[in-house]
């Protein structure tokens, strides 16, 4: 019997839907609008979190130490950071191991790597502190500026890093605002169109409904119809948005680099193959939310049993 | 039947709307297996009292028992059980016009979650009674007046109903049809139904010589066992 129920009220939201084709292409363009703006937002906001993740991990804070400052102090500063937790690794560079680092650094000329050598090495001991978190970074900055170390500090990384992580920050936290007042207000845009739509579809079959109410139709199939041609809606704008962001990625890798997007693009493409199912399964709920949603809104409001 | 619990129990009901009193303290008791002919003029309140019956509005004040239950407090999911308990035929037929007469009388069923080969068999049955069998596949367009009613009639008693309620059957139709209606009306109450005719059609009501309710300004201004039609 539940199944015989379905039939018939799928055969009526079909009725409706080519009946009112017009009015569906518009709720359905509407919503693949919605569900795209959505998807488009999660897969820049998960790609900038994942640059901003592999820049805050490359990042390292040297602390460079002037030449009167004693082990003994730069022991003591090592000790303290790391009462942190969270640090992955501090380590002490030695004048040696900083000579043979810059050594060993490709893009500097002979004659001026000729100029450092183990008798005259002005080259700094240092501690290079591999921050996990950009939170650290400000409590690295506390401990280095307090009285007892200042003065024998000769430099350090900080600042330069600072900025540029809260460049990325800022970029990162902008694109989630951004993309989250825009999915609101599309999907807000959608939730009016469909729940527009699906009222004209009960206004143009007033006639049925009436007769639907007078015969005893069971609550089903005067409300089911409808909230199967909203999860309709839903359905199809899911495939198209899909198709466009499949065939989008597709043509934009294919020009290679000559876009400017080329670059995000090689971030977005794995991360769109590695959240696949999790994109299908917001877009499904942000469909059915809305097709569904708007339609049972319709029906609370202007279908009279 | 003297003594017998009417049916249908209608107790000091009253239908306003805004400052307009449409039915005014209207008590009226259809006991089983009547043919009840409700006449008045336009605006009288019949069409009201048809749609109280059929729980499409509430009554200001008092009550409608149908079958001992007070109708004005059914439950919204109960509303539809009720409603296929009543058959409905007005003047206008109200028939879809995409579906052929078969696939109107069938949607009544369908919507009412009735089995296919329940419908395969109930369909044939209520055809017969309304001499539509040879029209089955005809649109409503293909159909003259009075068949088109017959359909009406049809997907009205699909359900078994205990009570039909025609509301001007006979307003859209010729002489002749308006006859064949009255004939299968009378045949549907002959096997048990109640029927609620309301009518102005005068020649209608003298050749049924049934009990004749007349309504006027809101209130029951005679009722009569074997009525005729009279003009005031």
């Amino acid at each position: 019997m539940i199944f015989t129920r379905f039939k018939r009220a799928i055969k009526i939201a079909l009725a409706n839907f080519s009946r009112n084709s017009m009015l569906a292409i518009t709720a359905i363009f509407i919503m693949t609008l919605a569900i795209l703006t959505v998807s488009i937002f999660m897969l820049l906001s998960f790609s900038t979190n994942e640059a901003a993740q592999k820049l805050k991990d490359k990042i390292d804070i040297t602390v460079n130490f002037k030449d009167e400052a004693s082990e003994a102090l730069i022991q003591q500063l090592k000790n303290e950071l790391s009462t942190r937790e969270n640090f992955k690794s501090i380590h002490y560079i030695s004048k040696e191991e900083a000579l043979k680092n810059f050594q060993s650094r490709v893009n500097v000329k002979k004659e001026i790597k000729d100029i450092v050598n183990p008798a005259d090495n002005p080259l700094p001991r240092g501690l290079q502190i591999g921050a996990v978190d950009f939170s650290q970074f400000d409590f690295v900055s506390a401990v280095i500026k307090k009285p007892q170390y200042a003065p024998y500090i000769d430099s350090s990384s900080y600042e330069d890093n600072k900025q540029l992580i809260q460049n990325v920050n800022t970029i990162t936290k902008f694109i989630k605002k951004f993309g989250l007042v825009l999915s609101i207000m599309f999907v807000l845009i959608s939730v009016l169109v469909v729940y527009n739509t699906v009222r004209l579809t009960i206004i143009f079959r007033s006639n049925e409904m009436e007769i639907m109410r007078l015969v005893g139709a069971s609550t089903f199939f005067a409300r089911a119809p409808f909230l199967l041609e909203g999860f309709m809606y839903g359905f199809f704008a899911l495939i198209f948005s899909q198709l466009i962001i499949f065939i989008s990625i597709k043509l934009l890798t294919s020009f290679g680099s000559v876009t400017i997007f080329s670059s995000l693009l090689t971030l977005i493409e794995p991360i769109y193959a590695k959240n696949f199912w999790l994109l299908l399964v917001v877009q499904l709920i942000v469909g059915t939310v809305i097709g569904v949603g708007s339609s049972w809104l319709s029906i609370r409001k202007f279908v009279k049993l | 039947m003297i003594g017998e619990k009417p049916i249908i129990e209608i107790r000091k009901v009253s239908k306003k709307y805004s400052r307009n009193l449409v039915l005014d303290e209207i008590t009226l008791g259809i006991k089983r297996g009547e043919f009840v002919i409700l006449i008045g003029p336009s605006g009288a309140g019949k069409s009201t009292l048809i749609r109280l019956l059929i729980q499409e509005e509430k009554p200001t004040g008092g009550k409608i028992f149908v079958s001992g239950r007070d109708i004005s407090r059914l439950k919204p999911y109960e509303l539809p059980y009720y409603r296929r308990n009543v058959g409905i035929v007005f003047q206008d037929f109200k028939l879809l016009p995409n579906k052929t007469v078969y696939e109107n009388v069938a949607y009544a069923l369908e919507v009412s979650d009735e089995s296919d080969e329940n419908i395969r068999k109930k369909i044939p049955k209520v055809l017969e009674a309304v001499g539509l069998t040879e029209r089955s596949d005809a649109y409503p367009e293909e159909l003259s007046g009075g068949e088109k009613q017959r359909v009406s009639i049809a997907r009205a008693l699909v359900h078994n109903p205990k009570l039909l309620i025609a509301d001007e059957p006979t307003g859209n139709l010729d002489p002749e049809s308006a006859r064949e209606i009255s004939d299968i009306l009378e045949k549907i109450n002959c096997q048990g139904t109640i029927v609620l005719l309301a009518t102005h059609n005068k020649e209608l009501v003298d050749r049924l010589r049934k009990r004749v309710v007349t309504i006027k300004k809101g209130k029951i201004v005679s009722d009569m066992a074997q009525g005729r039609y009279v003009c005031r």
